[in-house]
């Protein structure tokens, strides 16, 4: 059932943006960071999806109008959009150890320096 | 400098090295194989690079600091991505697209075989830098718990080494 | 084939992240060389844009070039293409130019950093994908290259780490930036479920078609406000402000002239290109309700900073505001308008910042309250600075004048051509606010220019040349963009105006001559943009020349009187009245030290306005979860009106 797909992403999506505003640890915000991108890339997935259809690999002999298989596109953005979530979750870590070993701690209402 | 270390048990080092060059293998296969099959240069590339956990498994962190050298395998990482847009480039100066597929054009071989071989190469050696980097924040520690583990029972296994 | 100079976008873009990876390769080592490679690199990536004015900007062609030469197959766009019209090509310049201009006053001002080969590899980095990003033609290389340039822009933001909150500006960033590149993503999925393509010609020539499918709403909300993000409007300025005031100047310039200009782009290049529904009434309150309210809320919170370059960076954010008030119209002249001011916001913004960093590389301090008095010291930079407070704030013969003088007339007649009471209150509003940019830039004179010099700063030097120089090209610009207000329009803005107007011949330029036909999409393009004519930057400084010379006449006649008065009045009433703390404008308490403090000047408007200031510095809380909410909150707010409205 693909409408199952869209509820889980929309579940994940919902329940990051959640850690994200009410959680004041900066690790569980990144967490929630996490999650909305696990969201957004099942998203993704489900829009290629064909039900029933083949993995999207070819020869260029092989490949005629009447072969179905699942949009290959949206997965290649998986994969990119993957390595950017990757990415995102290693810098706000990085930058995390440092703003414990700057500031002593990691709560978001105590790393407030910068207002007004 | 002086510095004590505990080896491994002789199981986990044999079974490293084993399966060491195994996953370097299937890593490379699936980094040459990526225009025909799934994966290809950035799955490839991840798995090579986690031969570098495989040692510090096997080796600890010396073992890793002894095989790998993180400013090569930094520059390496720099070459794989200027040799990626001088491969893109060839289509220029060949008349073509950037990124134009102009060596024996329709056949299995590509330019992309080669874009997609460049990229498991920057790809390890991007990620084995990032491990290193990360294991040398691990390591610290673990030494220090081996040193006091040291201290309290003497009887195990020591190697003194400079 | 095509010609040899259909490669130059590609080659601009590529120059820039060669640049970057050869400095990491071979700058660990020599100091020289890595100057050497970056100056190459700019220079590069500005000679190959530059060589593309003439086919674009003045022919009016449009480069379609596909990578890998993977033309569209049946009417389906496969490849990844890069397209630049006029538009692209003006934002393209204006990123080179910024680049270029950053780029050599890096290499004084960041001399005293250590590990430069990072800073210079990020800084090239970001440039490159800003330029892919404005040159691309597909929605999913937009989306990578937000990505690339949200990372480095985080990176540099922190890289001054020892600095107090550098770490915390980038977590900030980093947290709501990276939100609202996931909505961005969010968007892009919806649309593709829909259409099946990333192409943007190809997309807006079948969106149309699909204008009663409500994801095509919820799509446009997410895109909005993913590019909001980056051009950081109304609910999320905290950013900007956090990682303007805590990262190195150059990339200040960078962040205001360049990352903000990529939100812009990508605003006007979905609502008029992909969408092409500006003439809904509803997108138009949107655009320009979020324009005029980032406009007034930044130059309310700028008004009371006490950091020279938070300041700043909220004028900033002020400014890109009005970009986008004139942008929503959905005029001509209001997007001309708009084009104009976000030109001249990099230009003045950049020297703004620079003059910024030169005061903070010269005395190592950037409080508003603790300087004072540096124009005898810092002549130079003083005069540049003056240039680019004249330019912001819209005095003549600036360029600020020029622009914001058209965005105050697109936004008036479009309320008198549509009898609608809004545009008249934005264009109000837009004339409040250049009042408060100018007062608070008064402030930022008098504290860090003007007035008694601190003894630690008695021997502060003059910045050194290669520090002015790209400061001195940005005011040269500023002048001569202010001087030519016809020139500029008829040269560059036309152009950009009619690329703006006519997605039909970016479509067929893209996926073949008849394409946009068969997909209805008709577009005529403008060919004049209806400024009036009676107004020359020259006779309105003569104005503004008689009416201060009459000012000046007046007050001096008046001043003997005056003073008599207040002679009589003071011996007549309590010594309550010589205190200073009562005087309307320069009060606060008389000390030995007379310096006039960033929070002093103004107190008194400051002080009958305090319900409204203090409900916004309550707003700017800090903390990382309430500017989320607020991002959450918006977006909401969005979706609802676009599902519920378009």
């Amino acid at each position: 059932m693909i409408i199952t797909n869209y509820i889980a992403c929309f579940a994940l999506i919902v329940l990051g943006l959640y850690c994200m505003v009410v959680k004041h640890n900066l690790i569980k915000i990144m967490m929630g960071m996490g999650l909305v991108d696990y969201g957004v890339n099942l998203l993704l997935v489900t829009v290629g999806f064909n039900y029933g259809g083949t993995a999207p690999i070819f020869d260029i002999a092989e490949l005629t109008r009447a072969s179905f298989f699942v949009d290959p596109i949206p997965q290649a953005l998986t994969l990119t959009s993957v390595v950017i979530g990757a990415c995102t979750t290693a810098m706000s870590l990085a930058l995390g150890i440092k703003l414990k070993e700057q500031y002593g701690t990691l709560d978001t209402r105590k790393i407030r320096r910068l207002n007004g | 400098m002086k510095r004590t270390y505990r080896r491994k048990n002789v199981i986990v080092r044999c079974g490293a090295d084993l399966f060491l060059p195994l996953g370097c293998v299937f890593g490379c296969y699936v980094i040459f194989h990526g225009n025909t099959s799934p994966g290809g240069g950035f799955q490839g590339g991840v798995l090579v690079a986690s031969a570098i956990l495989m040692v510090f498994l096997g080796h600890g962190g010396t073992g890793v600091r002894s095989t790998f050298r993180a400013r090569l395998l930094h520059s390496s990482e720099t070459i794989a991505e200027i040799m990626y847009v001088l491969i893109a480039l060839l289509g220029v100066f060949t008349g073509l697209n950037f990124c134009v597929n102009f060596v024996f054009a329709g056949h299995e071989w590509e330019t992309s075989v080669l874009m997609n071989d460049v990229v498991g190469y920057h790809v390890m050696a991007g990620i084995i830098c990032l491990l290193i980097v990360m294991l040398n924040t691990l390591d610290e520690d673990d030494l220090r718990k081996d040193e006091n583990r040291q201290l309290r029972s003497e009887s195990e296994e020591e190697v003194e080494e400079e | 084939m095509s010609a040899f100079i259909d490669n130059f976008p590609v080659l601009a873009v590529m120059t820039l992240f060669v640049g970057g990876f050869l400095n990491s390769l071979v700058g660990r080592r020599h100091a020289i060389l890595q100057k050497i490679v970056v100056l190459v690199t700019v220079t590069g990536a500005l000679a190959m844009v530059l060589a593309l004015v003439k086919p674009v900007l003045m022919d009016g062609e449009i480069i379609t070039y596909w990578l890998g030469n993977w033309e569209p197959v049946e009417g389906w766009a496969i490849g990844i293409a890069l397209e630049v019209d006029a538009l692209s090509l003006f934002f393209g310049l204006i990123v080179v130019v910024a680049v270029f201009v950053s780029g050599v006053y890096s290499f004084t001002y960041m001399s005293r950093d250590d590990s430069l080969v990072n800073y210079y590899t990020l800084f090239l980095m970001l440039g490159g994908s800003v330029l892919g990003l404005v040159l691309s033609g597909d929605l999913f290389n937009i989306f990578v290259m937000v990505e690339i340039m949200t990372f480095t822009a985080v990176a540099l933001t922190a890289f001054r780490s020892h600095d107090e909150g550098a770490l915390e500006g980038a977590m900030k960033y980093l947290v709501v930036g990276s939100l609202g590149s996931t909505f961005l993503l969010v968007g892009i999925a919806i649309l593709y479920s829909q259409l099946h393509t990333l192409n943007l010609a190809q997309i807006a020539a079948l969106l149309p078609e699909q204008s009663n499918n409500p994801l095509m709403g919820v799509a446009f909300a997410f895109l909005f406000i993913g590019f909001a993000s980056k051009a950081f409007l109304f609910p999320f300025q905290p950013l900007a402000a956090d990682a303007h005031a805590v990262a190195p100047a150059s990339i200040s310039l960078m962040i205001s002239g360049v990352l903000t200009k990529c939100g812009v782009y990508g605003i006007i290049r979905m609502c008029y290109v992909l969408y092409q529904n500006m003439d809904l009434a509803v997108v138009q309150y949107l655009v320009t309700g979020f324009g005029a309210a980032t406009m007034f809320i930044c130059v309310t919170m700028a008004f009371q900073q006490h950091n020279f370059k938070r300041l700043l960076a909220f004028h900033s954010i002020s400014q890109v505001g009005y970009v986008i008030t004139a942008v929503g119209l959905g005029t001509a002249l209001g997007v001309s308008a708009g084009l104009y001011h976000a030109m001249n916001h990099t230009i003045f913004k950049g020297l703004l910042f620079l003059t910024a960093g030169a005061v903070q590389h010269q005395t190592g301090s950037l409080d508003l309250d603790g300087l004072g008095g540096l124009s005898k010291r810092m002549p130079r930079t003083t005069v540049l600075f003056l240039i680019g407070a004249a330019s912001i704030s819209g005095l003549p013969p600036f360029n600020g004048f020029a622009s914001k003088w058209m965005i105050y007339q697109a936004t008036f007649r479009q309320g008198v051509d549509t009898g609608n009471f809004f545009f008249i209150i934005v264009c109000v509003l837009a004339l409040l606010t250049s009042v408060l940019t100018l007062a608070s830039f008064i402030k930022v004179t008098q504290s860090v220019f003007f007035g008694q010099l601190p003894e630690k700063y008695k021997d502060v030097k003059e910045v050194p040349l290669l520090m002015r120089l790209p400061m001195w090209i940005l005011a040269v610009l500023c002048v001569v963009t202010g001087l030519f207000p016809t020139q500029v329009q008829n040269w560059v803005l036309l152009p950009a105006t009619n690329a703006v107007f006519s997605a039909a011949s970016y479509i067929d330029a893209a996926m073949g001559e008849g394409y946009a036909a068969l997909h209805n999409v008709v577009s005529s393009g403008v060919t004049s943009l209806g400024v009036s004519t009676c107004w020359s930057p020259l006779s309105w400084l003569a104005l503004l020349f008689c009416v201060t010379c009459a000012v000046t006449i007046v007050a001096l006649l008046g001043s003997p009187d005056s003073k008599e008065e207040s002679h009589v009045s003071a011996a007549d009433e309590t010594a309550e009245e010589l205190d200073p703390k009562y005087e309307p404008f320069f009060s606060g308490e008389e000390s030995v030290y007379s310096q006039v403090g960033g929070s002093d000047l103004f107190w008194g408007f400051k002080h009958s306005w305090r319900k409204h200031f203090t409900f916004w510095t309550n707003w700017h809380s800090g903390v990382v979860n309430d500017y989320t909410l607020y991002g959450v909150v918006v977006t909401a707010f969005v979706l609802l009106a676009c599902i519920f409205v378009l």
